[in-house]
């Protein structure tokens, strides 16, 4: 596991030591963070920064970026739309997985033309726990949830939820300062806190 | 001038899967332009000595993606473009 604070050296690593397009892509899957990452390209260089948590790190890499765009190009090969379908090269979303038990999926984001090129990997199953907590955010972000809605999005994700999601365990994730619980018009909703620096709950 | 051209090659990588074969690329991306009148590839036959220029630590031919950039091939390309045969092939949408 790659935690914040290793981010810089780790990601960069992967960037250092290219063996091929495809030999990076395989090693940022690797060395992708529990919370996600987002790498863009901007002012000729690939910006990297975690996506949850608060981190506020954007560490700079200095990649050709015909490099990036080909980086983008294989993971939108690796990935597929809900439904199965293939996923356009110029941007979309959808999962792909790695390893020969596709024991890790991401969820992938990305755009690769000719105004933006960036990706957003969110790791969906390394322990269960970071998995649901990222599909929890996800589905946060449209605004606060009613624990039926934030169920039903978690079984859309292909998530066991009657075993797993519990309060127990959403209670555990309020602990985490990423989500609480909040009364909107008299019923109790889920919402994704704020940053750390205001301090006030808001639907992400 | 281009900032890059990026091709693949007809022979394609040892994996076709890497990131899909030119056919299928040419269909994906005609597929957000659906009033283009479908997809379609253009082969240029490039001499072997300006494809080398290109091979580099993050583009090895293996992967069947050729990358010209400036400094690796790009201005070659440019140079040598005119006189370098050319076919423009319709692909059959899926």
């Amino acid at each position: 596991m790659s935690s914040t604070s290793e981010l810089a050296p780790t990601i960069s690593s992967v960037f250092d030591r290219p063996h091929g397009v495809v030999g990076i892509v395989d090693d940022l899957l690797q060395a992708c963070p529990e919370e996600g990452i987002r790498l863009e390209w901007r002012k000729d260089c690939c910006h990297v920064r975690t996506l949850v948590g608060g981190a506020q790190e954007n560490n700079i890499v200095p990649l050709r970026k015909s490099v990036f765009r080909a980086v983008l190009a294989r993971l939108a090969a690796l990935c597929t739309e809900p439904g199965g379908h293939s996923v356009s090269p110029y941007g979309g979303h959808g999962k792909l997985s790695i390893g020969t038990d596709s024991s890790r999926v991401f969820r992938v984001s990305f755009a690769n033309t000719v105004d933006q090129q960036w990706i957003e990997l969110r790791p969906i199953i390394r322990t269960v726990r970071f998995g649901l907590e990222a599909s929890i955010m996800e589905c946060l972000e449209g605004g606060p949830k009613s624990f039926r809605e934030i169920r039903r999005a978690l079984y859309d994700a292909e998530w066991d939820i009657r075993p797993q999601v519990t309060c127990g365990i959403i209670n555990e994730m309020i602990t985490d300062a990423l989500i609480e619980v909040e009364e909107i018009d008299g019923e109790p909703k889920l919402v994704s806190r704020a940053e750390p620096s205001n301090g006030s709950p808001t639907a992400a | 001038m281009a900032e890059g051209f990026s091709t693949f090659l007809e022979s394609g990588p040892s994996d076709p899967s890497l990131f899909s074969t030119a056919k299928e690329y040419a269909c994906r991306k005609a597929a957000n332009f659906p009033d283009e009148g479908g997809p379609a590839m253009l082969r240029v036959d490039v001499p072997d000595e300006i494809i080398d220029l290109t091979v580099d630590e993050y583009f090895p031919r293996s992967q069947g993606l050729v990358q010209f950039d400036r400094g690796t091939g790009l201005e070659e390309l440019q140079s040598a473009w005119g006189q370098l045969p050319k076919e423009i092939r319709l692909v059959e949408a899926p």
